[in-house]
């Protein structure tokens, strides 16, 4: 065996590969299948970020329910370096739309729990530099219902942040912030990203953070979500808030906006812009 | 072929459910008949069937029923009329709950059916006597829980309809009446199981007729093939009006729109 | 790790006792005004003479009682019965109930009997009982733990079963196991639920150790009232109720006040 030659293919093979991706749900009391996304194709290379804009309700959430493993797909497959996905993995972890937070945790308890399932007890230590990472300092023992939405989110974040995978799958995990916080956790977000050499697919309905984050921006059509559009940002990197206001990023922005808007005025050309 | 496993599939629950019945029917009467245990004592299955024979015939039944049934009815009957009215009323004014919230939870509790011999001194024997436990047993958990639902009514909601111009009663019929039906729901619940123990325990210390009177009547004389007859029958009426609940809470959240 | 926060709950069930004092004032004084009416309806005869004790009857016959020791001789046999009767109950109750949520063939076999069980009235399986295990105190433990066992089961399956689906989901992405699931998920979010059926559970204790003594024992708080009733000793007999009522209340109300320090986790 050529193991040199094993890991050269490795590195040219995507990290995560959808091919031909149908995700539906059975209709409770029907045995019809509703559609919420169809033939998604993506490849996502080994520390890539790639952003996900759509129309509210085609199935974001569900691709990436599907990558972390909860959610099968109907038809079509996902891969790993590969192989399979059948079931959620130490390589990924996911930010939960709906936070998800244990309500008899603490701040703590809810960052620790990730690492905990994973592994034994964490070191405090190593909870509290996550819990500094999302500016939770000083909230430790306070429960969720004791905390806004922002903070609430952030929380969620730490804990997958916690677990140190490969694969971060970020279900909209700015959305309950408010813009200053935002924009502070998408430049630590992206710190994080380039020190780690994480792959992250993150969803999102802010054009501007989309655009902001992503070496990729992906468009997809109202329901059932189909891939509409792959934009490649080549804004050059480290990215500084300074460049939101540049020419190329307006740029970026009327043309993400054309193809979101032409989707939602109804049937959209299959169009690559890059 | 896959339509004999998806009625499998469907019967499953049902066959499964009805295994351990099956299985104390079955053990029960081998036990008695085998003289492992004493029949006196513990009857079986067979006796059973054959004491709810005769006394169906000889119209114990029939007796015993309409006797409860009149004393349920007329117990439950006034604790929901009693229950809901005070209970309403202490949830609008707040001061008044206050004021009746130590009474309530002691009677909560309390052991009414204690009471029995006063009250069949000062009411009567029978149906009066039973009526009073019944009531005083069953009232209580209706105006806790009415009263905790007419009080959690969601303000903003209240404030939403005020701003739409609601008048005081289109919010009672449309805000605070549909918010409170849960807790209402789980009032008449608690207060159905409730007047039962009421009627059977009014029975067992003050009647003089019903299922109650027979259970315990049968008990004290060891005719226990008759007892059993009784336990069962309070056990299915037990069953009959808890599904009688679930089928008005159905109808209740149809009405509010999440059928 | 999950760091129970002592000091945020005790501050928690603190506060509303000061804003609350208002209502104890009204408590206070309504008690004092109905009181106040009972004694004079007592006086005044409004009851047929005799059956209505005067509150002041009621203490003085109280009084005597506890001092004469017969109160807390019989109190104690109940309370024992009583006690070992809810043990037995949340032993068996609990675990059954959170196996019934887990294990779809476990609830599948055993939630028709525990159905039936639940929607009959229990007490009328006391005679059996008596019939069965005699006058004993055995018969007295018996029946709370049957009064008690049901709703715990019935709570802790619906605990388990009504578990929040976004945090199940949640777990499954951490790779929890099976057995984690249950530990760190479901488990602790069915705490309330389980409370809420002891409290359920109390309920049903009290009244099955009363009622199996008052309907066949010789000793005992059901035992007392039972004598004191067919003597037609209303002072007495009502003073036993109260009694009875009170630790009825104080029972409830520990489980009420655990209920609500976690009634605070539940999102609005
Ligand atoms: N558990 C479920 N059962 C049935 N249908 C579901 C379920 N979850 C989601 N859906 C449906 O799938 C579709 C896509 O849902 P999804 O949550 O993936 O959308 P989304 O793109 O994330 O939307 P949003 O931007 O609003 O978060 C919706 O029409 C929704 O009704
Ligand atoms: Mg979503």
């Amino acid at each position: 065996m050529d193991q040199r030659s094993e890991l050269a293919e490795v590195e040219r093979s995507p990290h995560v590969e959808l091919r031909d991706v149908r995700i539906a749900y059975k209709k409770p009391s029907e045995s019809r299948y509703a559609i919420v996304a169809d033939d998604v194709g993506l490849r996502i290379q080994q520390g890539e970020f790639v952003t996900i804009v759509g129309p509210s309700g085609c199935g974001k959430t569900s691709l990436l329910l599907a990558i972390d493993g909860l959610l099968r797909p109907i038809r079509g497959e996902i891969l790993i370096r590969g192989r399979p996905v059948t079931r959620p993995g130490r390589d990924r972890a996911m930010v939960f739309q709906e936070f998800a937070l244990l309500p008899w945790r603490t701040v703590f308890g809810n960052v620790a729990f990730g690492m905990e399932l994973q592994g034994g007890r964490p070191s405090p230590e190593r909870v509290e530099r996550y819990i500094n990472l999302v500016g939770l300092n000083g909230f430790e023992r306070h429960h969720p219902h004791q905390l806004s939405g922002g903070m609430r989110q952030r929380v969620g974040l730490a804990r997958a942040l916690a677990v140190n995978p490969e694969i971060l799958l970020m279900d909209e995990p700015f959305g309950a912030l408010d813009a200053q916080t935002r924009e502070v956790m998408a430049g630590e977000l992206l710190r994080i990203w380039q020190v780690e050499r994480k792959t992250v697919v993150f969803v999102t309905h802010d054009i501007d953070e989309a655009i902001f984050l992503a070496d990729r921006v992906i468009v997809m059509s109202a329901a059932p979500g189909r891939v509409i559009a792959e934009i490649h940002v080549a804004l050059p990197r480290p990215r500084r808030p300074e460049q939101r206001a540049s020419p190329e990023f307006a740029e970026y922005r009327s043309c993400l906006h054309r193809l979101l808007f032409q989707e939602g005025r109804g049937e959209a050309d299959r169009e690559k812009a890059g | 072929m896959t339509g004999l496993a998806t009625r499998l599939r469907l019967v499953r629950p049902a066959l499964l459910g009805a295994l351990p019945f099956a299985v104390l029917v079955v053990v029960w009467e081998v036990l008695a008949r085998s003289h492992v245990l004493n029949r006196v004592l513990v009857s079986s299955p067979s006796l059973i069937v054959a004491a709810l024979a005769k006394q169906l015939s000889n119209g114990t039944i029939q007796r015993d029923l309409a006797a409860s049934a009149v004393e349920f009815a007329i117990g439950f009957g006034l604790s929901v009329v009693v229950g809901v009215l005070v209970g309403v009323v202490m949830g609008w004014y707040r001061p008044l709950s206050h004021a009746l919230a130590p009474p309530l939870w002691l009677s909560y509790n309390a052991p009414f059916f204690a009471l029995s011999p006063l009250l069949v001194v000062l009411l009567g024997l029978g149906t009066p006597t039973v009526v009073a436990i019944t009531f005083l047993i069953t009232v209580v958990p209706i105006v806790v829980n009415t009263a905790a639902g007419v009080r959690n009514v969601d303000h903003i909601l209240v404030r939403a309809a005020r701003s739409f111009g609601a008048t005081d009663l289109q919010i009672f019929r449309k805000v605070a009446l549909p918010a409170s039906v849960p807790y209402l729901m789980a009032g008449l619940r608690l207060g159905v199981g409730r007047a039962l123990v009421g009627v059977i325990a009014g029975e067992f210390f003050g009647g003089k007729t019903g299922l109650g009177y027979s259970i315990s009547y049968f008990a004290g004389t060891l005719q226990t093939d008759n007892m059993m007859v009784s336990v069962v029958i309070a056990a299915m009426i037990g069953v009959f009006l808890t599904q009688g609940a679930n089928r008005l809470e159905r109808w209740l959240d149809a009405w509010r729109g999440w059928g | 790790m999950s760091l129970v926060d002592g000091a945020r709950y005790r501050l928690a069930a603190r506060a509303p006792v000061r804003q609350r004092s208002p209502a104890a004032t009204t408590a206070l004084m309504a008690m004092v005004v109905l009181l106040a009416a009972w004694q004079l309806a007592a006086r005044w005869g409004l009851v047929k003479h005799g059956y209505l004790p005067a509150p002041s009857a009621v203490a003085v016959a109280g009084v005597a009682m506890a001092r004469d020791g017969e109160l807390w001789q019989n109190a104690q046999i109940s309370l024992l019965e009583f006690a070992m009767g809810l043990a037995l109950s949340i032993g068996v109750g609990i675990p059954l109930g959170l196996l019934m949520g887990w294990f779809r063939t476990v609830r599948e076999l055993f939630e028709p009997l525990v159905m039936v069980l639940n929607a009959m009235p229990r007490i009328a399986l006391i005679p059996m009982i008596v019939v069965w295990l005699g006058i004993g105190s055995i018969s007295k433990i018996a029946v709370v733990f049957i009064g008690g066992v049901i709703p715990l089961i019935v709570n802790g399956m619906a605990g388990v079963r009504d578990a929040d689906g976004s945090l199940v989901r949640l777990a499954r992405s951490f790779c929890a196991s099976d057995l984690q699931l249950f530990l760190k998920i479901l488990l602790p979010g069915s705490v309330p639920s389980l409370l809420a059926g002891l409290r359920l559970a109390i309920g049903h204790a009290v009244i099955g150790v009363v009622l199996a003594e008052m309907y066949a024992s010789v000793r005992g708080m059901g035992y007392l009232l039972q004598s004191y009733g067919t003597n037609y000793e209303a002072a007495q007999l009502f003073f036993l109720v109260i009694v009875v009522s009170a630790a009825g209340y104080l029972a409830t109300a520990c489980v009420q006040l655990v209920e609500s320090r976690f009634q605070s986790w539940r999102q609005p």
